[in-house]
């Protein structure tokens, strides 16, 4: 197998102070990213994820060097393979940077068979290796994307997802230090692409190469990427592991944007701050990313953390059912309190409840996670 | 196979392809339909005048001694300048289309309009031009003489030949490659510099496969203008086979018709052999991502050189020549635009007249080969372009010989409706393409739905099928439009006794020796030809508004 630790071993990547610009056609110049550091440890798994045009695909292609950063530094396995700004410009061809890419549309040459295709990636080492040497490569690639057989087929006569898994195996032949992926799976069908990214996530694993990936879904993020970095507007606004992106997130947007946000106004209590009453209860507040001298915020409240139940207690207020979406394992509703204000909550279909019904809906303070984050309450953006 | 797109932006949905698979059950159908035996009649019509030769030569034959001795000559040369010229063009034209789209080449926007202009010259305009401006008092002659340089005696020979039937055909090949390089997906590129390549294996490795359908499609086109050239290759000097066919076309009937089954036997070869070798890869994409283009670094101004010295031949100093003759023409009184009109409005009346009748009749055939596929319907496509791949001079033969030989036809000899029947023939093939994709451009099921709306299929078929091929029809009728104005041979020896066009103004002007004259008419043709390019080629082409 190629996953022998001593052949290939991913690099760590780091960038600092990353700046792409465009020119546009008349002359204006677009920022795609605005001074982005990131450092990606050797042999993880890191997505960058955003929505479109938040600048993720040109921090990727920068790495790969297909697009030149107007400032900033990036350095592979600790070698600078390109530096702006201060000083003299240092720039490696995309050629020489031992880097291997997936594009969305897997851009396998329409030409050459998936044994050709293959063969490309070897090109760089091809002197180096005998002719059986070269297709013994193939077959293990091939094998490794469970491809056995489909050497001589052209690429227009296989399926989506088959064209991405040769794709992977053409950018693994050359053993990259650094594997880049492209939204790989957005072309691909619902049902297809989980299956393709599961055995994506397998293989990348076993090679070991590090791996960087472009997605705007949230739950692609989450399940192959050992770290999240999550972009908006050129700027990384968070980079961290999925449980800290989705417990702690450092902006009411970053919030909204992992999952499914409520946020509700409190006022904080407590010797430290670290309680807020809300119309839902008392929430213990973990990270409070407020203005210290005011006692308002508004509190992050995932729909699962929303608890409903027939009776009153104490310190929780009446709400109405508004909608009921029905999904088998859980129930999502939205309940509208008093004031106006609407919440989604997510329960167990252990109990039901029907559009029109008054609940009581209070903070599920039980469980792990029973804690939330806090924010200045002009965040009005979420 | 000859692709007249060119680039004209094509709106025809992939998909249709593969129904038309999914179909093909229906293509072992009867043959005896009438959609079906409307098409093979058409198609009959088309491909006549090529049979029509063939069987001609058959009959008139027996002189094989004469045809030994005059033809080799003259073919050899046809072959010759054909070869040079479709592989200048193709070099040519392939280089200026990767240096618009996929570099940084200053004026990039300007470029890409300009490499186009050159179409818009007939090649015998631009020979004229060429030659009245080497003539003593021409401006070519002037300038080269004020920088000291000695003009040369003579501009004419394989040489010359080469240079200006390059200079004005290369946007066949420019136009295709570069809308197929806007089109082309550049991830191809850049996994293959991910891969290990440099940008010159990978211009030659990856981008260049991709390119071969347009690289060859165009090429056939300048093989196919180049080997019926008639008027260029006569005023520079160079002996072909079109010399010989035009020239004995009286006196030695049999020699003419051997001549022209020669060039339509090397015709209808050079198109089945690129058919072979142009390879299936088609556009399947439009490239997402912004394209990286290579920096052109110190090949910056050696690239800018190298687009104005293109320009320059094909398009600014032949105009200049002109322009100089045509002024000193008015401003001695010799030449007078009115003299011009009725040149100018039987061209414009012809041209119009061929390309609505072209439109038209290749519309059943356009409709058969989108909607019903069949056996019957490919046959009738493929006739349609054998009138292309002929010369005019020879179909023109064809047309006069056989007039003038059918009592009942008779009368149609020396008409302008003969004329612009050849005209039909000839370039009916370029309305096929935009006609096939105007057809494609009304959905199955919006038929259907406009069928349960409107009973009345005559008001159903102008209210939605009419109005919504409309454009694809504009543009297909526009490039026979086009072509018509700046076809020569074919209307040489077609046209009606007192009825002159612009090109014939301009070839017997040029022949009488009156430059001014054949300025002044040449302005007004490229005027014409300029404007209708413009609105019909270029302004709905992904290479101008990319």
């Amino acid at each position: 197998m190629l996953s022998a630790p001593d052949t290939f071993v991913g690099a760590a990547v780091s960038l600092n102070g990353i700046s792409v610009a465009y020119a546009t056609d008349s002359g204006d110049s677009v920022v795609a990213v605005n001074a982005a550091d990131l450092n990606i440890e050797a042999g993880s798994i890191v997505a960058l994820l955003g929505p479109s045009g938040c600048g993720k695909t040109s921090l990727l292609r920068a790495i790969a060097g297909l697009e030149d950063p107007t400032a900033g530094s990036v350095s592979i396995g600790g070698a600078t393979v390109s530096s702006q700004g201060s000083g003299k410009r240092h720039w490696v061809k995309p050629e020489k940077r031992n880097v291997g890419m997936v594009f969305q549309d897997g851009a396998l040459f329409p030409h050459l068979t998936v044994t050709q295709n293959i063969v490309f990636g070897l090109r760089s080492m091809r002197k180096a290796l005998s002719r059986t040497e070269v297709f013994a490569r193939v077959d293990e690639l091939l094998d490794l994307v469970d491809l056995q057989g489909f050497g001589n087929r052209l690429p227009n006569t296989l399926s989506g997802g088959q064209q991405q898994r040769v794709a992977l195996a053409r950018s693994l032949a050359p053993q990259p230090k650094v594997l880049l992926l492209d939204e790989p799976f957005s072309a691909l069908d619902t049902s297809l692409r989980v299956q393709v990214r599961a055995e994506v996530a397998r293989i990348v694993r076993d090679v070991g190469v590090t791996t960087v990936f472009v997605t705007h879904d949230q739950d692609e993020a989450f399940v192959l990427g050992d770290r999240v970095a999550v972009m908006q507007a050129g700027n990384i606004e968070q980079f961290g592991t999925p449980d800290e992106l989705y417990r702690s997130p450092a902006t009411p947007w970053v919030a909204g944007f992992v999952g499914e946000a409520n946020f509700v106004l409190g006022v904080v209590a407590g010797n430290d701050a670290t309680f807020a009453a809300t119309p839902i209860g008392v929430v213990t507040i973990e990270d409070r990313r407020t203005d210290p001298n005011s006692n308002d915020v508004q509190v992050l409240v995932r729909p699962e953390q929303v608890n409903l139940r027939h009776d009153p207690t104490d310190d929780t207020e009446a709400a109405t059912i508004r909608t009921v979406e029905y999904y088998g394992h859980d129930v999502r509703y939205e309940v509208e309190l008093a004031d106006g204000t609407v919440l989604a909550a997510r329960t167990h279909s252990t109990e039901l409840y029907a559009r029109g019904d008054i609940v009581y809906p209070s903070f599920q303070s039980r469980q792990r996670g029973s804690t939330s984050a806090a924010f200045s309450v002009d965040h009005a953006d979420a | 196979m000859v692709d007249f797109h060119l680039d004209v932006a094509e709106a025809a949905p992939n998909d249709e392809r593969s129904k038309r698979r999914v179909t093909s059950g229906a293509r072992r159908s009867s043959w005896v339909t009438p959609s079906r035996l409307l098409g093979l009649l058409i198609g009959a019509g088309f491909a006549g005048p090529a049979g029509f030769v063939v069987w001609r030569t058959v009959r008139l034959g027996g002189d094989l001694a004469n045809v030994a001795k005059e033809v080799p000559g003259p073919l050899w040369r046809t072959v010759q300048l054909s070869v040079l010229v479709s592989v200048s063009a193709a070099i040519v034209g392939t280089a200026l289309a990767w240096l618009v789209t996929r570099t940084d080449l200053r004026g990039q926007r300007f470029w890409r309009i300009a490499l186009v202009l050159p179409l818009v010259l007939p090649s015998f305009v631009g020979a004229a031009a060429f030659i009245a401006g080497l003539a003593p008092n021409g401006i070519i002659h002037d300038a080269l003489s004020a920088i000291g340089i000695t003009p040369p005696r003579r501009f004419r020979g394989l040489g010359a030949a080469w240079l200006v039937l390059t200079a004005f055909t290369y946007p066949y090949v420019y136009l295709p490659v570069a809308a197929r390089l806007i089109a082309l997906r550049s991830s191809l590129e850049e996994s293959a510099r991910l891969l290990g390549l440099s940008s010159t294996a990978t211009f030659f490795h990856v981008t260049l496969p991709q390119l071969r359908p347009a690289v060859f499609g165009g090429s056939l086109l300048v093989f196919l203008y180049t080997l019926s050239e008639f008027g260029a290759v006569q005023l520079l000097g160079f002996d072909t086979l079109t010399r010989v066919i035009f020239a004995t076309r009286q006196t030695n009937r049999a020699l003419s018709f051997a001549s022209a089954t020669v060039v339509l036997i090397l015709a209808l070869a050079v198109v089945a052999l690129e058919r072979t070798q142009r390879g299936s890869s088609r556009p399947d994409d439009r490239s997402t991502a912004a394209v990286r283009r290579s920096r052109l670094g110190w090949r910056q101004t050696p690239a800018l050189a190298g687009c104005s010295l293109v320009l320059l031949v094909g398009l600014v100093i032949p105009i200049a020549s002109l322009a100089t003759w045509a002024q000193r023409g008015i401003a001695g009184g010799r030449v007078s635009i009115n003299d011009l009109m009725q040149p100018a409005i039987s061209t414009a009346t012809v041209a119009v007249i061929a390309a609505v009748l072209a439109v038209a009749v290749v519309m059943p055939i356009a409709i058969a080969t989108t909607r019903r596929p069949h056996r019957s319907s490919d046959i009738a496509a493929v006739s349609v372009i054998v009138g292309f791949a002929i010369p005019g001079l020879v179909i023109a033969l064809a047309l006069a010989v056989f007039t003038l030989n059918t009592p009942v036809l008779k009368g149609l000899y020396q008409t302008s409706a003969l004329l612009i029947i050849a005209y039909v023939i000839h370039f009916g093939s370029q309305a096929l393409a935009s006609t096939e994709s105007a057809v494609r451009a009304i959905p199955h099921a919006l038929r259907e739905s406009s069928r349960l709306l409107e009973s009345n299929p005559i008001r159903r078929f102008f209210q939605v099928d009419f109005a919504l091929m409309r454009p694809g029809l504009v543009a297909g009728g526009g490039l026979v439009m086009l072509s018509t104005l700046k076809e020569l041979p074919a209307t040489l020896l077609l046209s009606p006794i007192g009825f002159s066009t612009l090109t014939t103004e301009i070839w017997s002007s040029y022949e009488e020796g009156f430059y001014a004259e054949t300025g002044a008419a040449s302005l007004v043709l490229v005027a014409v030809s300029a404007t209708l390019t413009w609105f019909l080629v270029l302004r709905r082409s992904e290479v101008v508004r990319g």
